[in-house]
């Protein structure tokens, strides 16, 4: 096989990102504008914005290959993900209203205005931060697995992790979170267009069509084709749940939501989005669904994407290569800006916005040069840690969803729900009775039930807070800011 | 009718379509391989009407805050 031809499909890919991103470039001249695009952007880059946060590169490496071995159950994927546009949805209003009106651009911030608490703020944005940075390195660590697939093994593992993953990183750098969601557009429009068209053409090419697969399928491995016993249903119905709040709780989600130029905007993205995700999503699991079944398959299920597509040529291998580094390119940026969004407003303590603007460059330059030197290395128990990252963000969701809502939740309630709901999750390896007598059910469902009942009963029992009535209130009239509470220089200030 | 009510009826709705792949008894319904619909098989082709139906109904959604003036 002509192995240049998909290399050089992928310089291509990145040369068009590279320059739509400096056509698009703006000065980042304020914090707003480097964490929130200035809150400017219409509902289809906002759309892009939550495509490009969600489906990560493992969609065609990890996932694909759990849909050739394990069969159906890897769609838990696409059903979570709709689950998290319903949890969207119903959050984007008080979100984004009490965000326009007290400068929010992280989650943090949203915690400490709701709960009146600047600790409580830094406690979620910290954890979430910490839980989440090790998908950057993942992610990372897929792009490397990616060019070295996509390229036949041209371009080595680490080769193409750092000029692929230095890419991304300079310009998050330097363009902010705009330069990340014009990213994502391009990337976007490549991996849901082109890419829907050239997977159902796929089908085609190796199935005989979706169909015959699923005949083939039926007649020879039916087990692929339900949740087998050995696996359970509470594990497939754990992984959703855990899913459909975690996923909301990915602190990129919420910059993207306050990056939005209205609650019109934001929510007209997210009409848009699940539809596009899910198909697309479902599309490439149900390619990999049968894919054990060809004659050839490789032993590395993760490979079979590629090993798909090279049967179509060098065009469609290098094709495959671009949408899976758009998936993963777009990944990588939002968890670069974002993170360093976190780290100038919440972790840089009471300076001016200017100089959070400095440090939130700067952390997001570091801290994509050490994920990146991180990732060259080889590090065996990264997946085990991953396991825990999504169900400990997932607790983020009780204070956050029900704090939009329940004006009695406060922020005793909030902390004390929280930290059992993570120590669950966290403890378990070490105290497997925590779960054990759950039958099944995750460690990230069971925090989360126990997460609920705290932070509801401790909120009853303790002091209602006073400057929650005024902040609903703003809801009800948004063009109106009847609090002096703001988030400014990192603090809470309540005049209430 | 308030917005409250509106958004607490469409999160049930939405949760209760959801609730027949994510509740076990429920669940154990919908996972099987026959009847096949259009040849795919059931489960799969349920994940598929699941997606779509929640976000048609997102859409709706969208339609009557719209119509409701709670969009601006």
């Amino acid at each position: 096989m002509n192995t240049i031809l998909p290399v050089i499909i992928i310089a291509v890919f990145i040369l068009i990102n590279a320059i739509v991103i400096r056509l698009f470039h703006r000065k980042q001249n304020s914090f707003e504008e480097y964490a929130v695009g200035s809150r400017s952007f219409p509902w289809f880059l906002s759309m892009f914005g939550f495509l490009g946060s969600w489906y990560i590169g493992s969609v065609y490496t990890g996932w694909f290959g759990d849909s050739a071995t394990i069969g159906v159950f890897a769609q838990y994927l696409a059903i979570y993900s709709v689950g998290t546009m319903i949890t969207m949805f119903i959050m984007i209003r008080p979100v984004w209203i009490w965000g326009k009106n007290h400068s929010l651009e992280t989650n943090g911030d949203l915690a400490a205005l709701r709960y009146n608490s600047k600790s409580f703020g830094l406690f979620l944005g910290l954890t979430t931060f910490l839980f989440w940075t090790p998908w950057l390195v993942i992610e990372l660590k897929t792009l490397g697995y990616l060019v070295f697939a996509a390229t036949n093994g041209v371009i080595p593992f680490n080769l193409g992790l750092i000029i692929v993953g230095l890419f991304v990183v300079i310009y998050s750098w330097l363009g902010g979170v705009r330069a990340g969601v014009i990213g994502d557009l391009v990337q976007g429009l490549f991996f849901t267009i082109i890419g829907s068209a050239t997977i159902i053409f796929l089908f085609y090419k190796v199935y005989g069509g979706i169909i015959p697969m699923f005949d083939n399928l039926v007649e020879k491995s039916p087990e692929l084709l339900i949740i087998p016993e050995n696996i359970g249903p509470w594990i497939w119905s754990s992984a959703i749940i855990t899913g459909a709040f975690g996923g909301m709780m990915n602190p990129g989600i919420f910059n993207r939501l306050y990056m939005a130029k209205s609650v019109r905007a934001a929510k007209k993205s997210a009409l848009v989005a699940p539809l596009i995700g899910s198909m697309f999503t479902i599309l490439i699991l149900w390619l990999g669904l049968g894919a054990t079944l060809l004659e050839g398959f490789p032993k590395d299920a993760q490979s079979g994407a590629f090993w798909i597509a090279a049967k179509v040529g060098p065009i469609g291998l290098g094709l495959m290569g671009v949408f899976a580094l758009a998936a993963s390119m777009s990944s990588i940026t939002a968890c670069v800006s974002t993170s360093a969004a976190i780290i100038g407003k919440n972790l840089t303590g009471k300076i001016s916005r200017e100089k959070k603007l400095k440090y939130a460059k700067l952390s997001a330059l570091l801290l994509g040069l050490i994920s990146i030197a991180i990732a060259t290395v080889d590090i065996p128990r990264l997946v085990a840690v991953i396991i825990y990252v999504y169900e400990c963000i997932a607790q983020a969701a009780v204070p956050l969803i029900l704090g939009l809502y329940w004006k009695r939740g406060n922020k005793y309630g909030a902390y004390v729900g929280t930290v059992i709901g993570m120590g669950i999750v966290i403890l378990n390896g070490l105290f497997p009775w925590l779960t054990s007598w759950a039958n099944g059910v995750s460690a990230g469902l069971i925090g989360l039930m126990f997460n609920l009942i705290f932070y509801i009963v401790v909120s009853l029992v303790t002091p209602r807070q006073s400057n929650v009535d005024q902040l609903f209130e703003e809801l009800e009239s948004p063009n109106r800011r009847n609090v002096s509470t703001s988030i400014e220089a990192g603090e809470v200030e309540i005049n209430a | 009718m308030s917005r409250g009510k509106v958004t607490l009826i469409f999160f049930i709705f939405c949760w209760s379509v959801l609730s027949t792949l994510v509740v076990p008894p429920i669940f154990q319904y919908f996972n099987r391989i026959e009847p096949r619909v259009f040849g795919i098989p059931f489960l799969a082709y349920w994940i598929l009407l699941v997606c779509i139906i929640l976000s048609l109904t997102l859409i709706v959604w969208y339609i009557v805050e719209d119509k409701r003036g709670e969009l601006d």
